[in-house]
């Protein structure tokens, strides 16, 4: 034992070496794997090593590729969005207003993730299908003649899914963060005179703001990467980039397509998990140059110099 | 000091011992590998099915029946450990990568099995050891020669049938290009595989020459494409797995759909409101499914899956199959253990009527470009 507390790089190796064998295992060495398939070719069902780009080329240059990437994209941020803006009052709530039995409502709110992703998808296609829980309901009251299907299989259904599916993840992260907002600023503000808007805009969310970014992450990830939900529900053209990589490897056998449509959605995925770091570094920047431009310039005294005696 | 010293170097000592034990028994295991290897090597002629330690079948929904899988592990003691397909390329592609182990016998249809055999993933069949062989239909067993060799056992063969609700459709449909009418709007789902570009062919008279349906060039492919944008506002959703098309059924999200005859036993069974129709012009829309051996499968196995092959083309064991699947057995003589409703449903009266216009598929030029002009048609439905 005196070993390791003797030395700080044995200590750094027992403690991070268990992960980064497995990241090196299971992330790394598939994602070189994916890059280097995707710079390959395919002759005759057989994969061949040419580091050639013509499918990097294929995706960029035709619309059916960049029309789904584009579709994924737009689809995520609204899924994050919608997920953060569900998340957040709920959030505030839960930390603010439940004073017992908080570890109720929290349970209440993840349950959704006990499920399991296709039961949750199966599910929303029992209530909102032809045949389902909400037309039924609509057309025993009166408000339509007969069941409907325009409640599923279109991008509506698809969204309300995804958000169902999504919320729980961007939820706890900005619980978790929210629960450590010392409630005595949120007092201090309020002696201060800020009315509990200003409190909650001008001291809780800026704190939280963290949180409610990798929460709104956690959620586009989910949308961006989902590729049996706008199958199962959203309309035959909801299908989004990851369906088009599944379609390479399942009907198309141009693994090398599949494959660098995958990196594309890796460089994706990493951007949206740098986005917090750039936001939160674009925010101290604009901070800065704002104290910058607040303080009092240094200027010259128009009083004549008196030298010392 | 003395003792931190001493418990210091007992414990130097014990993880060098560990090691050292772990490099040991790796050795080993590796050596017994390649001894098993060496004799397996020597036994690759006498392989015993009973020392098969669970025979891994990849197969679709329905062709697993417990009636089918459970003679043969009685028989035999050897556990079948089943697993579906989704699709023929996704059967490709998990056999490449690495499913020659995990699986011995591979349900294909001649697309799949002709991509299998140039991938190397799957062995020639030893016809001469399938005692049924030369009474199974020929015209299943010969989608299956490449070479001069067999590479699968020809278990069923059928037609993908147009299934549709009679309560929603009034008028049967006798065309594929009936689905392009007003009847059918908002109630059509299609199967998420270039099979469903075979509708447009044949609404365009391409399968008038069967030959060039699985060579067709861009232009075709484009005009397929077109004809099938056409159906914008009569597809609901597209299908990729039986459980979702029955599903879909069930629910009446959808009353049209290109099937499987498993789905539509299933939808039967469950006394749904469905049909067949009799299309006139079919396209290639016949299929046969085979059985084959995967290279990677070690002798016990490989015998075992000659065990399993040979049990599932006997009168006997291919009938067993059809009352599940509802797919036609490749051998005739299955109709001896069929009603005669069946024999009937399954065309084994008259096959080449019940075959009617259909064309085998077979194997495309150009798996990506089909495949590119399926998901343009996929995103151009909206």
């Amino acid at each position: 034992m005196n070993v390791i507390r003797r030395h700080r790089w044995l200590q750094a190796l027992l403690l991070l070496g268990p992960a980064a064998i497995w990241g090196a295992f299971f992330i790394i060495y598939p994602v070189f794997e994916a890059v280097k398939m995707s710079m390959s070719e395919m002759h005759y069902f057989r994969l061949v090593s040419k580091w050639s780009t013509e499918s990097f080329h294929t995706i960029f240059s035709n619309s059916l590729y960049t029309d789904a990437l584009m579709r994924s994209v737009t689809r995520g941020l609204i899924v994050a969005a919608l997920s953060v803006a569900i998340s957040v009052p709920l959030a505030h709530f839960i930390s603010f207003r439940v004073k017992r039995h908080q570890f109720v409502w929290f349970g209440a709110v993840v349950v959704a993730l006990w499920l399991g992703y296709l039961l949750c998808i199966v599910g929303w296609r029992v209530l909102l299908g032809r045949t389902g829980v909400i037309s039924g309901l609509l057309t025993e009251i009166g408000i339509l003649s007969h069941p409907t299907g325009g409640l599923l299989f279109n991008e509506t259904a698809l969204i309300i899914v995804q958000v169902h599916l999504a919320m729980s993840f961007s939820f706890i992260p900005i619980f978790v963060v929210m629960q450590r907002v010392p409630h005595r600023l949120m007092h201090a503000a309020a002696d201060l005179g800020a009315n509990r808007w200003r409190q909650i805009i001008e001291v809780e969310l800026p704190l939280a703001g963290i949180g409610i970014g990798i929460g709104a992450v956690f959620a586009f990830i989910l949308s961006f990467g989902d590729y049996i939900a706008p199958t199962l529900v959203g309309d035959p053209a909801s299908a989004g980039i990851a369906n088009l990589a599944a379609s390479e490897f399942e009907h198309g056998l141009n693994w090398p397509l599949g494959a660098a449509i995958g990196v594309v959605m890796i460089v994706v995925v990493l951007l949206a998990l740098a986005m917090p770091a750039i936001v939160v570094g674009l925010m101290r920047l604009v901070g800065r140059l704002r104290r910058g431009a607040r303080r009092p310039r240094r200027t010259r005294s128009l009083a004549p110099e008196t030298s010392a005696a | 000091m003395k003792t931190e010293a001493r418990g210091h170097n007992s414990w130097i000592r014990a993880l060098v011992l560990t090691l050292l034990g772990v490099a040991a028994v790796s050795a080993l295991a590796a050596c017994g590998s390649s001894s098993s290897t060496s004799s397996t090597k020597l036994a690759a002629d006498t392989g015993n099915p009973r020392k098969c330690p669970s025979l891994g079948l990849f197969t679709w929904e329905g062709e697993a029946p417990a009636s089918v899988l459970k003679p043969f592990e009685k028989e035999y003691g050897v556990p079948v450990k089943v697993s579906y397909i989704t699709s023929g390329a996704q059967a490709l592609a998990k056999m490449a990568a690495g499913g020659t182990r995990q699986y011995a016998v591979i349900f294909a249809a001649p697309e799949t099995t002709q991509p299998m055999q140039e991938a190397g993933v799957v062995k020639p069949i030893d016809t001469s050891k399938i005692a049924e062989y030369d009474k199974l239909f020929k015209f299943s067993t010969k989608t299956f020669e490449y070479g001069g060799k067999t590479y699968a056992l020809s278990e069923d063969w059928g037609v993908n049938p147009l299934i549709y609700n009679p309560k929603v459709i009034k008028t049967p449909p006798t065309s594929w290009a009936d689905l392009w009418g007003p009847e059918y709007k908002g109630q059509v789902a299609l199967w998420e595989d270039y099979s469903m570009l075979w509708i447009g062919a044949a609404a365009l008279g391409y399968d008038k020459d069967p030959s060039q349906l699985f060579h067709l060039s861009s232009a075709q492919l484009t005009a397929i494409k077109n004809k099938m944008l056409e159906l914008k506002g009569n597809v609901r959703t597209v299908w990729n797995s039986g459980g979702n098309l029955i599903q879909l059924f069930s629910t009446h999200e959808v009353a049209a759909a290109q099937g499987w005859s498993y789905v539509y036993n299933q939808l039967v069974e469950k006394h749904q409101p469905v049909a067949l129709a009799k299309v006139k012009d079919m396209g290639a829309q016949g299929w046969t499914e085979g059985a084959s051996i995967s290279s990677g499968a070690s002798p016990d196995c490989e015998a075992a899956a000659y065990a399993f092959l040979n049990w599932t083309v006997t009168p006997k064991g291919a009938a067993a199959l059809a009352e599940s699947s509802g797919y036609s057995p490749s051998n005739p003589e299955a109709a001896k253990y069929l009603s005669p409703a069946l024999v009937k449903t399954l065309g084994l009266d008259n096959p080449q009527a019940f075959l009617g216009s259909a064309i085998f598929k077979q194997a495309v030029s150009s798996p990506s470009a089909y495949n590119q002009t399926m998901q343009e048609v996929i995103a151009g439905l909206k």
